[in-house]
């Protein structure tokens, strides 16, 4: 069974009276371990597909499974549920809690999950330290560079050990260094956890450093590649 | 549960001014409160003590069955024997919460300077016992002296009191003699000398021109009877009150005694119409507090909610339920009422301290003479409205943050 099954997927945005096709018909699946990028020009609807894989947003038509199932067939309990244990995302605005310290945004979806706090603190700790910040762990975001805040999301969507990652454009606000740094980082532990990642991204550079590449056009997918030997 | 509140504590932190709005409705408002109702908790207290202790009514009253309903027209057969008395005094005593009991009659006539006379109300009483129950007073009804002039005795049957309009009327005062004049209980008429040593406060005005105290002994010779038409009770805690009404049902019933409890409650009508009164006053109090502190909630909350949209999109992206947005920002609500309600709590002892320095006095309601106006700190009353406002805050949150909990995600994320 694959990790995420979609199904002739199409998401239309309603703006007034028109309305804007955001992904149409689209067919895509993905297995567990899978490093994939979602890559085509700005307002192909990267973006969009991030949210549906993510369970943020529902289709207008066609489906999306998870697990085997429809999405479409959750209550919102369920969903959030659903991310809390199996997605991790990271945002191109890192998207990080301004009043909590480092630590404390990563240590966030366990409060969720109810884990407890040492514990949960614990697991925080190493994976700040694994991602080479834990000695910022007691700053707060606004304390932060761009790249110590990037860590810090990729810290936070990892640190449930979530069965997928998915990240929008999380280097875009990163310069060419730290945003290598951060997809190899992501790499990096697509093999050594398993986890299956799909980012998002209009950088070409990023792209000889994945297994899967899918390109959008328009909302629709021209090409779905994936290359041996890459990474 | 920790989490929502470091949350809330820090995003109010970080919206001072915000919060110090709300913060500071709910001080007021806790204070406002507090010190009002410690404010009616003196005044009950006053009008409390006052009855049973200044006055000298006791906690319990016991009468022969009927006396309430037809004693006035047949006072002979409703009195209370020498041998009654006795018994009702041994039973009563055998309550380990009973200080005293002390026998009254109840006694009207006439009262004149030799020329000319008018109608009083008495009642006789034993000096000594009415004096240790003043003395049993506590608060400020304890400095109370409810009189002018010297306190009756037991040995000076002649010496009584008289209420100064009664006293005016017949143009007597401290010092003078006067005649008292009643049929004694078989009908015949009666008369006593008196010497006027004392005026006393009457706790109504009707009954300015009317009061004469006078002891047991001297009311006793003027209806010419041994007993007395009641027997008055005090007890050590005025909260036993009910407790102890019950028992003594049991044991003056149990000892062939057919006599009727009346309660200090049940005796001073007026004090319930007074705390009526406060308390409509109260709940007034009450009803703005809640709704400043209501408003204000919905305000800052509201903001909140708006200005941290991408948060709320965030949290919810990591797996928070809308229940969860609902107690986070109930969390922050009430993080904010608790902080209110300590500076509230710190503006009431400020009032209560000042009060107690600056020592203003009135005269309060059933109270004759000036005492200090004091507030009391009621720890029930603190903490009840420390739970109404957290609860308010919390409940009230909930509005605003309904509309967060319903907040589309994807729009959320993109929202700056
Ligand atoms: N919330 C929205 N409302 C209306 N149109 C939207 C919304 N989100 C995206 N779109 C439109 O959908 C298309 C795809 O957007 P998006 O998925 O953000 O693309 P990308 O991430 O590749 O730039 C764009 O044309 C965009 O204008
Ligand atoms: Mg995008």
């Amino acid at each position: 069974m694959p990790l995420v099954k979609l199904q002739k997927v199409t998401r239309r945005y309603r703006l007034g009276q028109t309305s804007v096709t955001a992904v149409e018909d689209v067919d895509i699946e993905i297995d567990r371990g899978e490093f994939v990028a979602l890559w085509g020009p700005s307002g192909s609807g990267k973006s969009t597909l991030c949210n549906l894989v993510g369970c943020i947003d529902l289709p207008s038509s066609g489906s999306v499974e998870v697990n085997g199932r429809n999405v479409a067939d959750l209550s919102d309990d369920a969903l959030s549920e659903h991310r809390n244990l199996s997605v991790g995302f990271v945002f191109q605005q890192f998207n990080l809690v301004p009043v909590l310290t480092a630590l404390e945004n990563v240590m966030l979806p366990l409060n969720l999950r109810g884990v407890a706090a040492r514990e949960a603190r614990a697991h925080a700790i190493d994976l700040l330290a694994e991602l080479g910040i834990a000695d910022f762990m007691a700053h707060r975001p606004d304390k932060l560079s761009g790249g110590q805040r990037q860590r810090v999301a990729i810290a936070r969507a990892l640190v449930g050990k979530p069965a997928l990652v998915i990240a929008d454009e999380p280097t875009a606000n990163l310069d060419s260094g730290n945003a290598l740094r951060i997809v190899s980082l992501m790499g990096q532990l697509n093999k050594s956890h398993g986890t299956t990642f799909i980012f998002a991204t209009h950088d070409q550079r990023l792209l000889d450093r994945v297994s899967r590449r899918i390109l959008l056009a328009d909302g629709r997918v021209v090409e779905d590649t994936t290359q041996a030997g890459a990474r | 549960m920790w989490t929502w509140i470091k949350l809330g504590g820090r995003n109010l932190l970080k919206n001072k001014r915000r919060s110090a709005f709300t913060v500071g409705a709910v001080a007021l408002g806790f204070a406002a409160v507090n010190v009002f109702g410690g404010f009616t908790a003196y005044v009950y207290r006053g009008i409390e003590d006052g009855f049973i202790y200044a006055h000298a009514n006791g906690h319990l009253t016991i009468f022969k069955k009927g006396f309430l309903e037809e004693g006035a027209l047949d006072p002979a057969s409703f009195l209370l024997s020498e041998e009654d008395l006795a018994r009702i005094h041994e039973v009563c005593m055998e309550d380990p919460r009973v200080v005293l009991a002390t026998p009254q009659l109840r006694i009207s006539g006439m009262i004149s300077n030799g020329k000319s006379s008018v109608i009083f109300l008495g009642v006789g009483r034993v000096p000594s016992d009415e004096i240790a129950i003043r003395r049993r007073a506590g608060g400020f009804v304890k400095l109370l002296r409810p009189f002018d002039g010297q306190e009756l005795r037991d040995d000076t049957k002649q010496d009584v009191s008289a209420a100064p309009g009664l006293a005016e009327k017949l143009g007597l005062g401290l010092g003078s003699d006067a005649i008292v004049f009643a049929p004694t209980i078989d009908g015949q008429m009666n008369a006593l000398d008196a010497h006027i040593v004392q005026l006393v406060d009457s706790p109504d005005e009707v009954l300015a021109d009317k009061i004469l105290i006078v002891p047991l002994e001297f009311a006793r010779s003027l209806y010419d009877t041994t007993g007395a038409d009641r027997m008055t009770v005090l007890i050590e805690h005025t909260r036993d009150t009910a407790a102890v009404r019950e028992a003594l049902d049991v044991r003056l019933a149990a000892a062939g005694l057919d006599v009727e409890i009346k309660t200090w409650q049940e005796l001073r009508v007026s004090y319930f119409k007074i705390r009526n009164m406060f308390d409509v006053i109260f709940i007034f109090i009450f009803v703005i507090v809640f709704i400043i502190v209501l408003l204000s909630v919905v305000n800052t909350v509201g903001m909140a909610v708006v200005e941290r949209t991408r948060e709320i999109g965030t949290m919810r992206s990591l797996g928070l339920k809308r229940r969860g947005v609902l107690i986070m920002f109930a969390a922050e609500s009430a993080v904010m009422a608790l902080v209110g309600c300590v500076l509230g709590l710190a503006l009431t002892l400020l009032a209560v301290f000042a009060l107690d320095l600056a020592g203003p006095t009135w005269i309060p309601p059933t109270i004759t003479r000036r005492v200090p106006l004091q507030v009391y700190l009621v720890p029930e009353y603190l903490l009840l409205s420390l739970l109404c406002l957290i609860l308010l805050a919390m409940c009230t949150a909930v509005v605003p943050a309904r509309r967060a909990a319903r907040i589309d995600i994807v729009d959320a994320l993109g929202h700056v």
